[in-house]
C-alpha cells in the first residue's frame, strides 16, 4: 500500500469521525448508531496501519493485493449495516403506520363528541 | 291512599317491562360497518355512499366509515361538504394501512361485522346483504368473487386474468381452498376476523396475503358470485409495470405467509 494512499485513507476517516462527534455532540445522531460508525472507522485506521499484518492474512485467503481485502472487509461491514438499517426503518414504518391510525380515528372520536 | 300508590308503581313497573321488552324485539341485532377505503376518489366517493344508505337489511344495522387515505385531491373537501362519516389519515399509508384502520375503528366501536367496500364505485352493494347471510351462517370470512361463475360481464384482460389463475393456484398448494377471486376487494368478516385484521395486516396489495394467513388458522371462508361495474370514473392505481412488481411480491408473500408458523 503506498504512502500516499494511507495517508488520505486517515485523514478521510479521521474527519469522518470528527463529524460524526460533531454530529453526536448536537444530538443529530443516537449514541447507539454512531457507536456503530466509531467502531468501523477504529476498525478502518487499524487496519490501514497494519496493513503489513493485513496482508498476511490476505494472502492466507489467497488475495494477492492488500488494499483489496481491506476493501472486502469494509464492503462486508457496511452491508451488515445497511441490512440492519432497513430492519430498523421496517419497524419505523410499521410504527408510524400504527401512529397515524391511531390519531386518525382519536381525531374522529373527538369530533364526534 | 298508600295501596293505590301501591298499584300505580307496580303498572308502572310493567309497563316498562313491556316497553324494554317491545325495543329489545324491534332492536337491530347486528352492527355492521362497511370501511371504504377512499384515494383521490373526488368523483365517485358521493355516489358510492349514496347507494349504500338505501341498503336496508333486516336485523342488521348498517353503518359505513370512509378512509381518506391521505388524498392530494378535493376528496377531503366533498366528503365534508356532504356530512359523510370519515376517518382523515395524516399522510398516505397505502390500501392496507387504511383499510386496516377501518378495521381498528369497528374493533374499537365493537361492531359485529366488517364490510370492506371500495370507494371507487366498483362494487355493487346490493350483493352486501348476501354476505352477510352467509356470515350468519357461520362463515368467518365471505369474498364477493367476480369469477364464480366465469361470468364475462367484467372485463378483464388476458394478463389480469393469468395473474389472478397464478394465486389461486399458490393459494390451492398451499391451502388446499379453492379460491377464484383472491385479490377482489369486496369482503365481509366477523368479529373474530376484525380482532386479527385490526392487529395485522399487511401494508400494500394485502388481499391474498391475508387469505393465506386466515385459511392456515382454519378459519371457514367462502366465496359467493358478485358482479362488478368497471370503475365510474378516475383511474385505476395499478400500472403495467407495478403489475409485474405486485404478483412478485404477492406470490413471495403468500409462500412467506404459507410456510412460517401459525400463531393461535
Amino acid at each position: 500500500m503506498s504512502l500516499r494512499l494511507i495517508i488520505i485513507l486517515i485523514t478521510t476517516i479521521t474527519l469522518f469521525m470528527v463529524y460524526v462527534y460533531l454530529r453526536l455532540r448536537n444530538n443529530k445522531i443516537s449514541t447507539k448508531y454512531s457507536l456503530i460508525w466509531f467502531l468501523v472507522s477504529f476498525i478502518m485506521i487499524l487496519a490501514t496501519l497494519k496493513h503489513d499484518f493485513m496482508g498476511i492474512i490476505a494472502n492466507f485467503f489467497g488475495i494477492e493485493v492488500t488494499s483489496n481485502f481491506i476493501f472486502l472487509i469494509i464492503i462486508g461491514i457496511l452491508l451488515i449495516i445497511i441490512f440492519f438499517m432497513s430492519a430498523t426503518v421496517s419497524k419505523l414504518n410499521d410504527k408510524t403506520t400504527f401512529l397515524a391510525q391511531e390519531v386518525a380515528i382519536l381525531k374522529n372520536k373527538s369530533k364526534e363528541k | 291512599m298508600l295501596n293505590k300508590q301501591a298499584v300505580m308503581n307496580l303498572l308502572n313497573k310493567i309497563n316498562m317491562i313491556i316497553l324494554c321488552q317491545l325495543r329489545n324485539l324491534w332492536r337491530f341485532n347486528l352492527k355492521a360497518l362497511v370501511i371504504i377505503p377512499a384515494f383521490n376518489e373526488e368523483e365517485n366517493i358521493v355516489k358510492t355512499v349514496n347507494s349504500l344508505i338505501n341498503i336496508k337489511i333486516s336485523n342488521v344495522k348498517l353503518d359505513y366509515i370512509i378512509i381518506n387515505d391521505g388524498s392530494n385531491d378535493n376528496t377531503l373537501d366533498v366528503i365534508k361538504k356532504n356530512k359523510l362519516k370519515f376517518i382523515d389519515l395524516p399522510f398516505n399509508l397505502g390500501i392496507g394501512g387504511a383499510v386496516q384502520t377501518g378495521y381498528k375503528y369497528a374493533l374499537y366501536k365493537n361492531y359485529d361485522i366488517a364490510i370492506q367496500f371500495d370507494g371507487d364505485g366498483q362494487h355493487n352493494p346490493s350483493y352486501i346483504e348476501s354476505l352477510i347471510k352467509e356470515l350468519n351462517n357461520g362463515c368467518d370470512l365471505v369474498i364477493g368473487s367476480r369469477y364464480i361463475e366465469n361470468n364475462d360481464t367484467f372485463k378483464s384482460t388476458k394478463y389480469r386474468r393469468m395473474g389472478k389463475n397464478i394465486l389461486s393456484f399458490l393459494i390451492k398448494i398451499f391451502t388446499s381452498a379453492k379460491i377464484t377471486d383472491p385479490t377482489s376487494g369486496f369482503r365481509a368478516c366477523n368479529k373474530k376476523i376484525i380482532k386479527k385484521f385490526a392487529d395485522n395486516y399487511p401494508s400494500d396489495y394485502p388481499e391474498p396475503d391475508t387469505l393465506v394467513s386466515i385459511l392456515k388458522d382454519k378459519y371457514i371462508v367462502k366465496e359467493i358470485s358478485v358482479e362488478m361495474n368497471e370503475r365510474a370514473g378516475g383511474t385505476s392505481s395499478i400500472t403495467p409495470i407495478k403489475a409485474i412488481y405486485y404478483m412478485i411480491k404477492v406470490s413471495f408473500s403468500i409462500i412467506i405467509t404459507a410456510i412460517s408458523k401459525r400463531e393461535k
